[in-house]
């Protein structure tokens, strides 16, 4: 992941993903429109398209058998379990 | 029949593999040893030919196992989908009048309060259970002679007034279906076939269990879509046949893998459920040397067309002719045939076509005339015979495949107290296909996230509006019609 490193800031990381939902898989909403309530209420397609856009974005694997809807219950929630994964 | 056919794999090739899942591989010899105990243990607990048995299990061997025991003693499968919110599972069950829902132990402390509910539950039989309550093999029970005309599954088709139609297919419809494919793709022993689009619903089941359980094939089974999982899968596998859905196909070619991705095995690959975008097949071909092949069916008739054209690019937006004896025509809105070039309505029929809606003799005569079932869809044909679909007649949302009626969502939205009056449709999704948009007006201030979670309650995931937009009116012509066209 480089140009992160050990310290990705958490609003960056969430920016990027409210970006990337609103570029890429809700393009009727503005990226400060892509919410807690939003990302939880992807559906399976929704979210893994996330995850692929997201891998592409940050060049780290993120898809995996600890991927399940629970990561996706808001923002937060989410840019902790990326920093995880870039924290290996 | 199906299990004849069956047999004569298993009597050739006992050691050859039938089902490769994450855990375990099974051999031919294993899956139908395995079907035959279930088979007879089910006559032993008293269910007989005929009777309406719901599988309740996901992708993977047990469903393969349960699904031919079902048919071995001549059960009819009513499959379920597994991601079925308990509202749903309880107006299937109560519908469709099965005497047991087959799953797994892990899903029973779902299903047991659903049961609970019913005025008449089904029997709830654990796979596991009922292995455990005979230390030996079961005593031989006779099994019952099953027929081509035999009923062998049940399926819903999505209504277009928030009510799904049953839709039942024979022993010898399934069978068909299996042949004409398999005879179009050339299936041998030697396939080996990617499943990962869901086994209870009639493209998995059709185009993958049955025909590679009639041809001697094997079957590769994974629960859910994982891309990075599918392109390991499809090179350590060595994959010949994968069938998909348009989406999963973005997904695949947008997922970097490490390493070089191999896929040199792969013959055939088949996207059906919604159409596909030629972005992403020309993307496809690029990244991994080979074209999406479109095919096109309905949970009545089973698949009825493949492109297999060896003009790949001429022929991108088609979903290719019919597989013989499967007939397909165009029509106009007087019923007559249209000559090739000129668009109308599709008509399907051929040997694999169910007769019509159980026990809804309206819609079975709305949809099935002249011999034609009409599954809705706008399109032509060219001189050669090559379908292209245009459009449809009716208001389905199309989510990854999935199907969704508005108005089974607009049923569910107006329990909310604070909706007046709510459209739901569909808008395009990025990823592919379409997501479902609730247009509301409340009677009072309303929240979207009040929206979605009435309807997470009552419905699966990918029914469940992604986008809600308040108004202060519908728009309606002046005969009261809703103008769908300015709420997108």
């Amino acid at each position: 992941m480089e140009g992160y490193g050990l310290e990705i800031r958490e609003g960056a990381l969430i920016q990027q993903i409210q970006q990337i939902v609103s570029d890429q898989i809700l393009s009727s909403l503005r990226p400060d429109q892509v919410d807690d309530m939003v990302v939880a209420g992807l559906d399976s397609i929704g979210r893994l398209a996330l995850l692929v856009a997201l891998e592409n974005e940050l060049g780290v694997e993120l898809m995996g058998a600890d991927m399940g809807p629970e990561v996706f219950q808001s923002l937060v929630i989410l840019a902790g379990f990326i920093m995880r994964k870039v924290d290996g | 029949m199906l299990w004849t056919r069956f047999l004569t794999h298993v009597e050739q090739s006992p050691d050859y593999e039938a089902v490769v899942t994450s855990s375990r591989r099974w051999t031919y010899g294993e899956l139908a040893a395995e079907a035959e105990v279930l088979a007879t243990r089910l006559l032993q607990e008293g269910f007989r030919l005929g009777d309406s048995l719901a599988i309740y299990i996901p992708n993977g061997f047990d469903f393969i196992m349960t699904f031919l025991a079902l048919a071995r003693s001549g059960f009819v499968a009513v499959p379920l989908n597994v991601n079925y919110q308990a509202g749903e599972l309880r107006g299937y069950l109560q519908h469709s009048g099965v005497r047991a829902v087959i799953t797994e132990e892990k899903r029973r402390t779902h299903l047991e309060p659903i049961l609970g509910c019913l005025e008449s539950p089904p029997r709830l039989v654990v796979l596991e259970e009922l292995s455990a309550l005979y230390e030996f093999p079961p005593p031989e029970e006779p099994h019952a002679c099953v027929a081509s005309d035999s009923p062998a599954l049940r399926h819903y088709s999505t209504g277009s007034t928030g009510q799904p139609k049953p839709v039942v297919r024979t022993q010898g419809h399934l069978m068909a279906e299996a042949e004409y494919f398999a005879r179009a793709i050339k299936m041998t022993p030697d396939d080996r076939i990617l499943i990962v689009v869901p086994l209870f619903h009639s493209y998995g089941l059709g185009n993958g269990l049955v025909p590679a359980l009639m041809n001697g094939a094997t079957m590769i089974v994974l629960e859910a879509f994982n891309p990075r999982e599918v392109l390991v899968t499809l090179q350590q596998e060595g994959v010949t046949l994968y069938l998909g859905v348009p989406f999963m196909f973005k997904l695949l070619t947008e997922t970097k893998l490490n390493g070089r991705c191999d896929l040199s095995k792969l013959r055939l690959v088949v996207s059906a459920g919604a159409a596909l975008n030629p972005e992403v097949s020309d993307a496809f071909l690029k990244r991994f040397g080979l074209p999406v092949r479109q095919l096109y069916g309905s949970t009545e008739t089973g698949s009825v067309t493949i492109n297999l054209d060896s003009d790949v690019q001429g022929t991108i937006g088609s979903v290719g002719r019919a597989m013989p004896p499967v007939e397909v025509a165009i029509f106009d809105e007087s019923g007559d045939r249209l000559p090739a070039g000129e668009e109308g309505e599709i008509g399907l029929r051929g040997p694999t076509m169910t007769s019509g809606y159980e026990g809804l003799p309206e819609a079975t005569s709305d949809s099935f005339r002249n011999g034609f079932f009409y599954p809705g869809d706008i399109g032509w044909l060219d001189k050669e015979g090559r379908l292209y679909i245009t459009g449809r007649k009716t208001f389905f949302i199309n989510v990854g495949g999935n199907k969704v009626d508005p108005a089974e969502v607009e049923r569910v939205v107006a329990t909310h107290p604070k909706v007046k009056e709510v459209v739901v449709l569909g808008v395009k999704a990025p990823y592919g296909g379409e997501m479902v948009k609730a247009v509301v007006v409340a009677s009072e201030p309303c929240q979207p996230s009040e929206i979605v979670e009435v309807c997470k309650g009552w419905l699966a995931e990918y029914k469940v509006p992604k986008l809600v937009e308040f108004r202060d009116e519908i728009p309606r012509s002046p005969l009261g019609k809703v103008l769908r066209k300015y709420l997108v």
